[in-house]
Protein backbone atom coordinates (compact mmCIF):
# COMPACT_ATOMS: atom_id res chain seq x y z
CA UNK A 1 0.00 0.00 0.00
CA UNK A 2 2.93 2.70 0.91
CA UNK A 3 4.69 1.84 -2.56
CA UNK A 4 0.77 2.77 -4.61
CA UNK A 5 0.50 5.92 -2.41
CA UNK A 6 3.90 7.01 -3.50
CA UNK A 7 3.39 6.14 -7.05
CA UNK A 8 -0.17 7.99 -6.55
CA UNK A 9 1.63 10.83 -4.74
CA UNK A 10 3.93 11.16 -7.66
CA UNK A 11 1.55 11.04 -10.02
CA UNK A 12 -0.80 14.06 -8.40
CA UNK A 13 2.56 16.46 -8.18
CA UNK A 14 3.51 15.80 -11.76
CA UNK A 15 0.01 17.79 -12.51
CA UNK A 16 0.47 20.07 -8.91
CA UNK A 17 3.18 21.97 -8.32
CA UNK A 18 1.82 22.68 -5.42
CA UNK A 19 1.85 19.54 -3.51
CA UNK A 20 4.71 18.98 -0.78
CA UNK A 21 5.91 15.83 0.87
CA UNK A 22 7.42 16.37 4.00
CA UNK A 23 9.69 13.31 5.90
CA UNK A 24 10.58 12.98 9.56
CA UNK A 25 14.08 10.96 8.02
CA UNK A 26 11.77 8.11 7.06
CA UNK A 27 11.06 6.61 3.60
CA UNK A 28 14.06 4.94 2.80
CA UNK A 29 13.10 3.00 -0.87
CA UNK A 30 9.12 3.92 -0.47
CA UNK A 31 9.73 8.09 -1.49
CA UNK A 32 12.87 7.33 -3.56
CA UNK A 33 11.35 8.45 -6.66
CA UNK A 34 9.42 11.20 -5.47
CA UNK A 35 12.87 12.83 -4.09
CA UNK A 36 14.18 12.69 -6.72
CA UNK A 37 12.00 13.76 -9.32
CA UNK A 38 10.34 16.37 -7.23
CA UNK A 39 13.66 17.62 -5.46
CA UNK A 40 11.84 21.26 -5.14
CA UNK A 41 8.47 19.26 -3.63
CA UNK A 42 10.17 17.46 -1.08
CA UNK A 43 11.42 18.09 2.66
CA UNK A 44 13.70 15.74 4.83
CA UNK A 45 13.10 17.93 7.62
CA UNK A 46 14.92 15.74 9.87
CA UNK A 47 14.01 13.13 12.70
CA UNK A 48 11.86 16.34 14.07
CA UNK A 49 8.78 15.79 13.58
CA UNK A 50 6.88 18.76 15.95
CA UNK A 51 8.93 20.79 13.69
CA UNK A 52 7.90 18.87 10.47
CA UNK A 53 4.33 19.21 11.50
CA UNK A 54 4.60 23.11 11.66
CA UNK A 55 6.41 23.69 8.86
CA UNK A 56 3.64 21.62 7.26
CA UNK A 57 0.92 24.16 8.93
CA UNK A 58 2.85 27.30 7.59
CA UNK A 59 3.28 25.85 4.16
CA UNK A 60 -0.48 24.58 4.03
CA UNK A 61 -1.54 28.27 5.55
CA UNK A 62 0.36 29.87 2.11
CA UNK A 63 -2.30 27.48 -0.08
CA UNK A 64 -0.12 24.45 -0.51
CA UNK A 65 -1.27 20.81 -0.51
CA UNK A 66 0.81 19.06 2.05
CA UNK A 67 1.91 15.55 3.35
CA UNK A 68 3.58 14.54 6.08
CA UNK A 69 5.23 11.13 6.53
CA UNK A 70 6.70 9.01 9.18
CA UNK A 71 5.91 5.80 11.85
CA UNK A 72 2.44 5.92 12.90
CA UNK A 73 3.89 6.88 16.61
CA UNK A 74 6.37 9.65 15.57
CA UNK A 75 3.75 10.84 13.12
CA UNK A 76 0.51 11.63 15.60
CA UNK A 77 2.08 11.06 19.17
CA UNK A 78 5.13 12.93 19.10
CA UNK A 79 3.72 15.85 17.57
CA UNK A 80 0.32 15.66 18.61
CA UNK A 81 -0.08 19.44 19.65
CA UNK A 82 1.33 20.77 16.30
CA UNK A 83 -1.88 18.56 14.55
CA UNK A 84 -3.92 19.92 17.14
CA UNK A 85 -3.29 23.41 17.37
CA UNK A 86 -1.62 23.98 14.41
CA UNK A 87 -3.20 22.39 11.55
CA UNK A 88 -6.93 21.21 13.23
CA UNK A 89 -7.23 24.71 15.12
CA UNK A 90 -6.41 26.58 12.10
CA UNK A 91 -8.69 23.76 9.54
CA UNK A 92 -5.32 23.40 6.98
CA UNK A 93 -4.97 21.21 3.86
CA UNK A 94 -1.88 18.42 5.80
CA UNK A 95 -2.35 14.96 5.80
CA UNK A 96 -0.39 13.31 8.56
CA UNK A 97 0.14 10.16 6.40
CA UNK A 98 1.62 7.25 8.75
CA UNK A 99 3.10 3.95 8.37
CA UNK A 100 3.38 1.20 10.84
CA UNK A 101 -0.46 1.73 11.60
CA UNK A 102 -1.33 -1.67 13.57
CA UNK A 103 1.26 -4.51 14.14
CA UNK A 104 3.20 -4.54 10.53
CA UNK A 105 6.47 -3.57 12.64
CA UNK A 106 5.64 -6.50 15.11
CA UNK A 107 9.38 -7.90 16.16
CA UNK A 108 10.27 -3.60 16.54
CA UNK A 109 8.51 -3.67 19.69
CA UNK A 110 5.80 -1.39 21.48
CA UNK A 111 7.49 1.88 19.86
CA UNK A 112 6.78 0.75 16.38
CA UNK A 113 3.25 -0.72 17.07
CA UNK A 114 0.66 2.12 16.10
CA UNK A 115 -2.21 1.09 18.63
CA UNK A 116 -3.31 4.26 20.18
CA UNK A 117 -3.29 6.41 16.81
CA UNK A 118 -6.92 6.29 15.79
CA UNK A 119 -7.92 7.44 19.21
CA UNK A 120 -5.85 10.43 19.42
CA UNK A 121 -6.26 11.41 16.02
CA UNK A 122 -10.11 10.56 16.02
CA UNK A 123 -10.91 13.24 18.67
CA UNK A 124 -9.50 16.50 17.33
CA UNK A 125 -11.41 18.88 15.19
CA UNK A 126 -12.21 18.97 11.63
CA UNK A 127 -9.79 15.67 11.56
CA UNK A 128 -10.69 12.50 8.57
CA UNK A 129 -9.11 9.50 9.19
CA UNK A 130 -8.64 7.04 6.25
CA UNK A 131 -7.68 2.99 7.43
CA UNK A 132 -7.45 1.66 3.88
CA UNK A 133 -7.59 -2.42 4.14
CA UNK A 134 -5.88 -2.96 0.82
CA UNK A 135 -4.87 -1.10 -2.37
CA UNK A 136 -8.52 -0.76 -3.80
CA UNK A 137 -9.26 1.07 -0.67
CA UNK A 138 -6.28 3.19 -0.60
CA UNK A 139 -7.19 4.20 -4.24
CA UNK A 140 -10.64 4.62 -3.11
CA UNK A 141 -9.44 6.62 -0.06
CA UNK A 142 -6.64 8.50 -2.09
CA UNK A 143 -9.73 10.17 -4.74
CA UNK A 144 -11.53 11.51 -1.20
CA UNK A 145 -8.31 12.51 0.31
CA UNK A 146 -7.04 14.84 -2.44
CA UNK A 147 -10.49 16.81 -2.61
CA UNK A 148 -10.58 17.15 1.04
CA UNK A 149 -9.03 20.67 2.03
CA UNK A 150 -9.60 19.99 6.29
CA UNK A 151 -6.82 18.30 8.14
CA UNK A 152 -6.66 14.33 7.41
CA UNK A 153 -4.65 11.05 9.24
CA UNK A 154 -3.99 8.62 6.53
CA UNK A 155 -3.43 5.27 8.44
CA UNK A 156 -0.75 2.89 6.34
CA UNK A 157 -0.18 -0.80 7.24
CA UNK A 158 3.36 -1.70 5.51
CA UNK A 159 3.74 -3.11 1.86
CA UNK A 160 2.84 -6.13 0.17
CA UNK A 161 -0.57 -6.58 1.97
CA UNK A 162 -3.20 -9.24 0.34
CA UNK A 163 -5.33 -8.07 -2.15
CA UNK A 164 -9.03 -8.37 -0.58
CA UNK A 165 -11.14 -6.45 -2.88
CA UNK A 166 -11.14 -7.76 -6.28
CA UNK A 167 -13.20 -4.89 -7.73
CA UNK A 168 -12.55 -1.05 -8.19
CA UNK A 169 -14.59 0.23 -4.94
CA UNK A 170 -17.34 2.59 -6.31
CA UNK A 171 -19.27 4.03 -3.46
CA UNK A 172 -20.45 7.34 -2.52
CA UNK A 173 -20.54 6.45 1.28
CA UNK A 174 -17.41 6.60 3.81
CA UNK A 175 -18.17 2.37 4.24
CA UNK A 176 -18.04 -0.37 2.08
CA UNK A 177 -20.15 -3.07 2.01
CA UNK A 178 -18.82 -6.88 1.16
CA UNK A 179 -22.28 -8.44 2.64
CA UNK A 180 -25.15 -6.75 3.20
CA UNK A 181 -25.78 -5.32 6.86
CA UNK A 182 -28.56 -7.27 8.82
CA UNK A 183 -29.60 -7.69 12.31
CA UNK A 184 -25.94 -9.10 13.20
CA UNK A 185 -23.42 -7.19 11.21
CA UNK A 186 -19.38 -7.52 11.56
CA UNK A 187 -17.45 -4.12 11.32
CA UNK A 188 -13.81 -3.83 10.73
CA UNK A 189 -11.36 -0.75 9.52
CA UNK A 190 -7.98 -1.90 8.09
CA UNK A 191 -5.78 -4.57 6.72
CA UNK A 192 -7.42 -6.55 9.71
CA UNK A 193 -10.37 -7.01 7.07
CA UNK A 194 -8.13 -9.81 5.32
CA UNK A 195 -8.40 -11.55 8.34
CA UNK A 196 -12.19 -10.93 9.12
CA UNK A 197 -13.43 -11.84 5.84
CA UNK A 198 -11.60 -15.22 5.93
CA UNK A 199 -13.99 -15.47 9.13
CA UNK A 200 -16.53 -14.60 8.08
CA UNK A 201 -16.11 -16.88 4.89
CA UNK A 202 -15.89 -20.14 7.29
CA UNK A 203 -19.26 -18.90 8.98
CA UNK A 204 -20.95 -19.42 5.70
CA UNK A 205 -23.72 -17.56 7.27
CA UNK A 206 -25.94 -15.50 4.93
CA UNK A 207 -27.39 -13.65 7.87
CA UNK A 208 -24.94 -11.98 8.61
CA UNK A 209 -23.17 -8.49 7.54
CA UNK A 210 -20.46 -7.43 6.56
CA UNK A 211 -19.06 -4.12 6.22
CA UNK A 212 -15.80 -2.43 5.95
CA UNK A 213 -15.13 1.10 7.23
CA UNK A 214 -11.97 3.10 6.15
CA UNK A 215 -12.89 6.73 6.53
CA UNK A 216 -14.01 7.92 10.28
CA UNK A 217 -15.51 11.59 10.64
CA UNK A 218 -18.74 13.47 11.28
CA UNK A 219 -20.23 12.47 8.10
CA UNK A 220 -19.46 8.34 8.45
CA UNK A 221 -21.23 9.07 11.63
CA UNK A 222 -24.49 10.01 10.43
CA UNK A 223 -24.11 7.43 7.53
CA UNK A 224 -23.08 4.66 9.59
CA UNK A 225 -26.01 5.05 12.48
CA UNK A 226 -28.60 4.41 10.08
CA UNK A 227 -26.61 0.54 9.91
CA UNK A 228 -26.63 0.65 13.48
CA UNK A 229 -29.99 1.60 14.49
CA UNK A 230 -31.12 -1.24 12.48
CA UNK A 231 -28.55 -4.09 14.03
CA UNK A 232 -28.91 -6.15 17.11
CA UNK A 233 -25.64 -7.33 17.69
CA UNK A 234 -22.58 -6.03 16.11
CA UNK A 235 -19.00 -7.40 16.24
CA UNK A 236 -15.91 -4.93 15.46
CA UNK A 237 -12.60 -5.79 14.86
CA UNK A 238 -9.36 -3.59 14.07
CA UNK A 239 -5.47 -3.14 14.76
CA UNK A 240 -5.76 -0.89 17.44
CA UNK A 241 -6.48 -0.58 21.03
CA UNK A 242 -9.89 -1.34 21.91
CA UNK A 243 -9.91 2.22 23.66
CA UNK A 244 -10.69 5.03 21.70
CA UNK A 245 -11.05 3.32 17.69
CA UNK A 246 -13.59 2.40 15.97
CA UNK A 247 -15.56 0.13 18.34
CA UNK A 248 -15.34 2.93 20.59
CA UNK A 249 -16.46 5.22 17.51
CA UNK A 250 -19.53 2.95 17.00
CA UNK A 251 -20.42 2.64 20.34
CA UNK A 252 -20.54 6.25 21.00
CA UNK A 253 -23.20 6.44 18.09
CA UNK A 254 -25.03 3.40 19.48
CA UNK A 255 -25.35 5.32 22.52
CA UNK A 256 -27.55 7.65 21.28
CA UNK A 257 -30.11 5.32 20.02
CA UNK A 258 -33.25 4.48 22.17
CA UNK A 259 -32.33 0.93 21.78
CA UNK A 260 -28.81 0.39 20.79
CA UNK A 261 -27.53 -2.92 19.64
CA UNK A 262 -25.05 -5.14 22.34
CA UNK A 263 -21.39 -4.16 20.26
CA UNK A 264 -18.55 -6.48 20.82
CA UNK A 265 -15.16 -5.09 20.00
CA UNK A 266 -11.86 -7.00 19.74
CA UNK A 267 -8.60 -5.58 19.29
CA UNK A 268 -5.12 -5.07 20.71
CA UNK A 269 -4.81 -6.23 24.12
CA UNK A 270 -2.71 -3.86 27.19
CA UNK A 271 -1.74 -7.70 28.42
CA UNK A 272 0.12 -8.52 25.18
CA UNK A 273 2.16 -4.60 24.61
CA UNK A 274 5.47 -6.19 25.84
CA UNK A 275 5.46 -9.12 23.03
CA UNK A 276 7.26 -8.66 19.87
CA UNK A 277 6.90 -11.14 16.48
CA UNK A 278 5.69 -11.24 13.10
CA UNK A 279 2.51 -9.68 12.88
CA UNK A 280 0.85 -13.15 12.26
CA UNK A 281 2.31 -13.65 15.71
CA UNK A 282 0.71 -11.13 17.23
CA UNK A 283 -2.45 -11.05 15.70
CA UNK A 284 -2.84 -14.48 16.86
CA UNK A 285 -1.78 -13.46 20.27
CA UNK A 286 -4.09 -10.44 20.44
CA UNK A 287 -7.13 -12.95 18.70
CA UNK A 288 -7.33 -11.15 15.83
CA UNK A 289 -6.42 -14.04 13.26
CA UNK A 290 -8.94 -15.72 11.81
CA UNK A 291 -9.01 -18.30 13.41
CA UNK A 292 -9.89 -16.46 16.87
CA UNK A 293 -12.30 -14.26 14.89
CA UNK A 294 -14.40 -17.22 13.88
CA UNK A 295 -14.81 -18.41 17.56
CA UNK A 296 -15.52 -15.23 19.26
CA UNK A 297 -18.34 -14.64 16.38
CA UNK A 298 -19.65 -18.27 16.91
CA UNK A 299 -19.64 -17.48 20.60
CA UNK A 300 -21.85 -15.18 20.71
CA UNK A 301 -24.48 -15.96 18.08
CA UNK B 1 12.15 54.80 7.17
CA UNK B 2 12.95 58.26 8.21
CA UNK B 3 13.91 59.44 11.49
CA UNK B 4 10.19 61.22 11.92
CA UNK B 5 9.20 57.65 11.82
CA UNK B 6 10.87 57.34 15.10
CA UNK B 7 8.17 59.76 16.23
CA UNK B 8 5.17 57.46 14.75
CA UNK B 9 6.10 54.64 16.30
CA UNK B 10 6.84 55.99 19.81
CA UNK B 11 3.19 57.82 19.63
CA UNK B 12 1.70 53.90 18.71
CA UNK B 13 3.78 52.61 21.84
CA UNK B 14 2.34 55.32 24.05
CA UNK B 15 -1.18 54.61 22.81
CA UNK B 16 -0.90 50.98 23.10
CA UNK B 17 0.35 50.88 26.51
CA UNK B 18 -2.64 52.61 27.73
CA UNK B 19 -5.04 50.15 25.61
CA UNK B 20 -3.25 47.10 26.84
CA UNK B 21 -3.54 48.19 30.66
CA UNK B 22 -7.19 48.63 30.41
CA UNK B 23 -7.82 45.89 28.41
CA UNK B 24 -6.13 43.67 30.79
CA UNK B 25 -7.71 45.41 33.70
CA UNK B 26 -10.98 44.99 32.61
CA UNK B 27 -10.78 41.60 31.58
CA UNK B 28 -9.11 40.77 34.80
CA UNK B 29 -6.89 38.72 32.47
CA UNK B 30 -2.64 38.18 32.88
CA UNK B 31 0.53 38.23 30.90
CA UNK B 32 0.89 42.19 31.33
CA UNK B 33 4.08 41.56 32.00
CA UNK B 34 5.69 40.33 28.65
CA UNK B 35 3.52 42.76 26.61
CA UNK B 36 5.13 45.88 27.92
CA UNK B 37 8.44 43.97 27.44
CA UNK B 38 7.71 43.38 23.49
CA UNK B 39 5.56 46.70 23.17
CA UNK B 40 8.36 48.77 21.75
CA UNK B 41 9.49 46.72 19.71
CA UNK B 42 5.94 45.94 17.91
CA UNK B 43 5.53 49.43 17.57
CA UNK B 44 8.50 49.99 15.56
CA UNK B 45 7.92 46.77 13.72
CA UNK B 46 4.13 47.89 12.89
CA UNK B 47 4.90 51.24 11.89
CA UNK B 48 8.18 50.74 9.82
CA UNK B 49 8.92 47.83 9.40
CA UNK B 50 5.94 45.64 8.08
CA UNK B 51 5.06 46.09 4.10
CA UNK B 52 1.08 45.77 5.27
CA UNK B 53 -2.34 47.00 4.38
CA UNK B 54 -5.60 46.64 6.54
CA UNK B 55 -7.04 46.96 3.11
CA UNK B 56 -5.65 43.74 1.90
CA UNK B 57 -4.72 41.67 4.83
CA UNK B 58 -4.18 38.45 2.42
CA UNK B 59 -2.05 40.46 -0.31
CA UNK B 60 -0.06 38.09 -1.38
CA UNK B 61 3.01 40.21 -1.45
CA UNK B 62 2.51 40.81 2.21
CA UNK B 63 5.43 40.59 5.06
CA UNK B 64 4.34 38.13 7.87
CA UNK B 65 4.50 38.56 11.53
CA UNK B 66 3.96 35.61 14.03
CA UNK B 67 3.42 36.07 17.25
CA UNK B 68 5.06 33.24 18.92
CA UNK B 69 4.58 34.31 22.51
CA UNK B 70 0.87 34.43 21.72
CA UNK B 71 0.11 35.28 25.69
CA UNK B 72 0.51 38.81 24.88
CA UNK B 73 -2.08 38.74 22.40
CA UNK B 74 -3.82 42.04 23.53
CA UNK B 75 -0.54 44.15 22.68
CA UNK B 76 -0.90 42.51 18.67
CA UNK B 77 -4.90 43.36 19.05
CA UNK B 78 -4.23 46.44 20.21
CA UNK B 79 -1.42 47.51 17.56
CA UNK B 80 -3.69 46.15 14.32
CA UNK B 81 -6.92 47.76 15.83
CA UNK B 82 -4.63 51.32 15.42
CA UNK B 83 -3.57 50.50 12.26
CA UNK B 84 -7.89 50.14 11.11
CA UNK B 85 -7.33 46.12 10.89
CA UNK B 86 -10.60 46.23 12.72
CA UNK B 87 -12.84 48.87 15.04
CA UNK B 88 -10.86 49.69 18.18
CA UNK B 89 -14.24 49.54 20.25
CA UNK B 90 -13.60 45.86 19.52
CA UNK B 91 -11.00 45.78 22.05
CA UNK B 92 -13.74 46.35 24.90
CA UNK B 93 -14.17 42.77 24.16
CA UNK B 94 -10.92 41.35 25.30
CA UNK B 95 -11.15 38.21 27.19
CA UNK B 96 -15.12 38.73 27.50
CA UNK B 97 -17.37 35.87 27.15
CA UNK B 98 -18.34 35.21 23.12
CA UNK B 99 -15.69 37.36 22.07
CA UNK B 100 -13.05 36.39 19.60
CA UNK B 101 -10.31 38.40 21.29
CA UNK B 102 -8.49 35.21 23.34
CA UNK B 103 -5.89 36.32 25.92
CA UNK B 104 -3.93 34.07 23.81
CA UNK B 105 -3.46 35.51 19.99
CA UNK B 106 -6.10 33.82 17.41
CA UNK B 107 -6.50 34.16 13.83
CA UNK B 108 -10.75 34.68 13.68
CA UNK B 109 -9.04 38.12 14.50
CA UNK B 110 -8.40 40.47 11.34
CA UNK B 111 -4.87 41.01 10.28
CA UNK B 112 -3.54 37.95 12.93
CA UNK B 113 -1.96 35.32 10.67
CA UNK B 114 -1.26 32.31 13.17
CA UNK B 115 -3.02 31.29 16.39
CA UNK B 116 -0.40 30.04 19.00
CA UNK B 117 -0.70 30.16 22.98
CA UNK B 118 1.36 27.13 23.51
CA UNK B 119 5.01 27.76 23.26
CA UNK B 120 7.64 26.63 20.81
CA UNK B 121 5.17 26.70 17.64
CA UNK B 122 5.54 29.54 16.08
CA UNK B 123 9.30 29.69 14.69
CA UNK B 124 8.38 25.88 12.82
CA UNK B 125 5.31 27.34 11.45
CA UNK B 126 7.21 30.48 10.55
CA UNK B 127 9.82 28.76 8.22
CA UNK B 128 6.61 26.85 6.83
CA UNK B 129 5.31 30.28 5.67
CA UNK B 130 8.84 31.55 4.70
CA UNK B 131 8.99 28.86 2.62
CA UNK B 132 5.49 29.02 1.16
CA UNK B 133 5.66 32.47 0.21
CA UNK B 134 9.19 32.62 -1.33
CA UNK B 135 7.45 34.11 -4.78
CA UNK B 136 6.96 37.52 -3.63
CA UNK B 137 10.34 37.33 -1.55
CA UNK B 138 7.67 38.11 1.50
CA UNK B 139 9.59 38.11 4.57
CA UNK B 140 8.21 36.23 7.62
CA UNK B 141 8.64 38.02 11.69
CA UNK B 142 8.43 35.93 14.37
CA UNK B 143 8.69 36.89 17.81
CA UNK B 144 9.75 34.36 20.51
CA UNK B 145 10.70 34.61 24.18
CA UNK B 146 13.15 33.37 25.70
CA UNK B 147 11.04 30.87 28.31
CA UNK B 148 10.26 29.58 24.42
CA UNK B 149 13.74 28.82 23.69
CA UNK B 150 13.50 25.82 26.57
CA UNK B 151 10.96 24.37 23.62
CA UNK B 152 12.90 21.34 21.60
CA UNK B 153 10.82 22.19 18.68
CA UNK B 154 12.23 25.89 18.23
CA UNK B 155 15.66 24.79 18.75
CA UNK B 156 14.57 21.68 15.88
CA UNK B 157 13.60 25.22 13.54
CA UNK B 158 16.63 26.78 14.55
CA UNK B 159 18.50 24.19 13.08
CA UNK B 160 16.41 23.67 9.85
CA UNK B 161 16.28 27.80 9.13
CA UNK B 162 20.16 27.81 9.70
CA UNK B 163 20.70 24.36 7.35
CA UNK B 164 18.59 25.33 4.56
CA UNK B 165 19.76 29.48 4.90
CA UNK B 166 16.28 30.71 4.74
CA UNK B 167 16.63 34.34 4.01
CA UNK B 168 13.55 35.29 4.83
CA UNK B 169 13.28 34.48 8.23
CA UNK B 170 13.37 37.05 10.92
CA UNK B 171 13.16 35.57 14.50
CA UNK B 172 12.76 38.34 17.06
CA UNK B 173 13.93 37.15 20.43
CA UNK B 174 12.27 39.12 23.13
CA UNK B 175 14.86 38.44 26.55
CA UNK B 176 13.20 39.71 29.61
CA UNK B 177 14.92 37.05 31.45
CA UNK B 178 11.74 35.92 33.58
CA UNK B 179 9.86 33.28 32.20
CA UNK B 180 7.00 31.76 33.83
CA UNK B 181 8.04 30.44 37.21
CA UNK B 182 11.49 32.24 37.59
CA UNK B 183 14.31 33.82 36.02
CA UNK B 184 15.92 32.14 32.73
CA UNK B 185 19.17 32.11 33.80
CA UNK B 186 17.99 29.88 36.95
CA UNK B 187 15.93 27.46 35.17
CA UNK B 188 17.72 27.56 31.49
CA UNK B 189 21.14 29.03 31.39
CA UNK B 190 20.86 30.46 28.01
CA UNK B 191 24.21 32.41 28.40
CA UNK B 192 25.56 33.33 25.19
CA UNK B 193 22.75 32.97 23.03
CA UNK B 194 23.70 34.53 19.91
CA UNK B 195 26.18 32.04 19.62
CA UNK B 196 24.31 29.24 20.03
CA UNK B 197 22.06 30.98 17.04
CA UNK B 198 25.77 31.62 15.51
CA UNK B 199 26.86 28.08 15.73
CA UNK B 200 23.43 26.96 13.72
CA UNK B 201 23.72 29.33 10.62
CA UNK B 202 22.57 32.40 11.67
CA UNK B 203 23.12 35.90 11.26
CA UNK B 204 22.61 37.81 14.69
CA UNK B 205 22.20 40.75 15.79
CA UNK B 206 21.63 42.59 19.23
CA UNK B 207 19.60 45.79 20.36
CA UNK B 208 18.06 47.33 23.29
CA UNK B 209 14.47 46.25 22.93
CA UNK B 210 12.83 49.68 23.90
CA UNK B 211 15.07 52.39 22.50
CA UNK B 212 12.93 53.31 19.06
CA UNK B 213 15.70 54.35 17.31
CA UNK B 214 18.25 51.76 18.20
CA UNK B 215 15.73 48.38 17.15
CA UNK B 216 14.76 50.39 13.89
CA UNK B 217 18.28 50.66 13.08
CA UNK B 218 19.14 46.96 13.52
CA UNK B 219 15.81 45.98 11.56
CA UNK B 220 17.53 47.99 8.82
CA UNK B 221 20.98 46.18 9.37
CA UNK B 222 19.14 42.75 9.62
CA UNK B 223 17.36 43.56 6.44
CA UNK B 224 20.59 44.73 4.24
CA UNK B 225 22.13 41.65 5.15
CA UNK B 226 19.93 39.81 2.60
CA UNK B 227 20.95 36.61 3.49
CA UNK B 228 19.74 34.33 6.41
CA UNK B 229 17.80 32.90 8.17
CA UNK B 230 18.93 36.06 10.68
CA UNK B 231 17.76 36.91 15.11
CA UNK B 232 17.77 39.70 16.67
CA UNK B 233 17.98 39.62 20.12
CA UNK B 234 16.01 42.36 22.12
CA UNK B 235 17.11 43.06 25.75
CA UNK B 236 14.02 44.26 27.37
CA UNK B 237 12.58 44.41 31.07
CA UNK B 238 9.69 42.82 31.49
CA UNK B 239 6.85 44.88 32.54
CA UNK B 240 8.71 48.01 31.52
CA UNK B 241 6.76 51.48 32.41
CA UNK B 242 4.57 50.30 35.82
CA UNK B 243 6.87 50.82 38.37
CA UNK B 244 5.92 47.44 40.22
CA UNK B 245 6.05 45.12 37.38
CA UNK B 246 9.18 45.92 36.19
CA UNK B 247 11.91 42.62 36.58
CA UNK B 248 9.09 40.62 38.65
CA UNK B 249 7.86 37.52 37.92
CA UNK B 250 4.30 38.30 39.36
CA UNK B 251 4.09 40.32 35.95
CA UNK B 252 3.47 37.31 34.20
CA UNK B 253 0.21 36.90 36.43
CA UNK B 254 -1.54 39.92 38.08
CA UNK B 255 -3.69 42.43 36.47
CA UNK B 256 -3.14 45.81 36.82
CA UNK B 257 -4.47 47.31 40.17
CA UNK B 258 -6.65 50.52 40.03
CA UNK B 259 -4.54 52.40 41.01
CA UNK B 260 -2.09 51.72 38.41
CA UNK B 261 -4.71 51.38 35.85
CA UNK B 262 -5.16 55.42 37.06
CA UNK B 263 -2.44 56.10 36.28
CA UNK B 264 -1.08 54.76 32.94
CA UNK B 265 -4.12 56.14 31.73
CA UNK B 266 -3.55 59.95 33.19
CA UNK B 267 0.32 59.64 31.66
CA UNK B 268 1.29 61.85 28.90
Amino acid sequence: MRNLFAKYLEQSTKKNKNIYLLTGDLGFSVLDNFKDKFPNNFINVGVAEQNMVGIAAGLSMSGKKVFTYSIANFATSRCHEQIRNDVCYHNLDVSIVAVGGGLPYGNLGYTHHGMEDIAITRVLPNMTIYIPADRKELTYCYKKLMINKSPKYLRLARGGEPDIHHREIKTDKNYIILNKPQKINIISSGTILGEVKKAFNNLNNKNIGLISMPIINDVTKKEIQRVISKSKLIFTFEEHSTIGGIGSFLKEIASELSSPPRILSFGIKRQTIYEVGTQEYLRLRNKLDAKNIYKNITKYL
Amino acid sequence: MQSKNISKSQKLAKVLKKNIVEMIYDAQSSHLGGALSCLDILSVLYSDVLRINPKKPNDSKRDIFVLSKGHVAAVVYATLANLNFFNKKELKNFGKNSSILSAHISHKVKGVEVSTGSLGHGLPISIGLGIGHMKYDNRVFCMISDGELNCGSTWESIMFAGHHKLSSIYCLVDKNNIQSYGNTKDIINLKDLSKKFQNFGWNTFKSNGHDHKKILETFKLAIKKKTGPNVIIFETIKGKGIKNFENKLISHYRPPTSNEYIEVKGEK
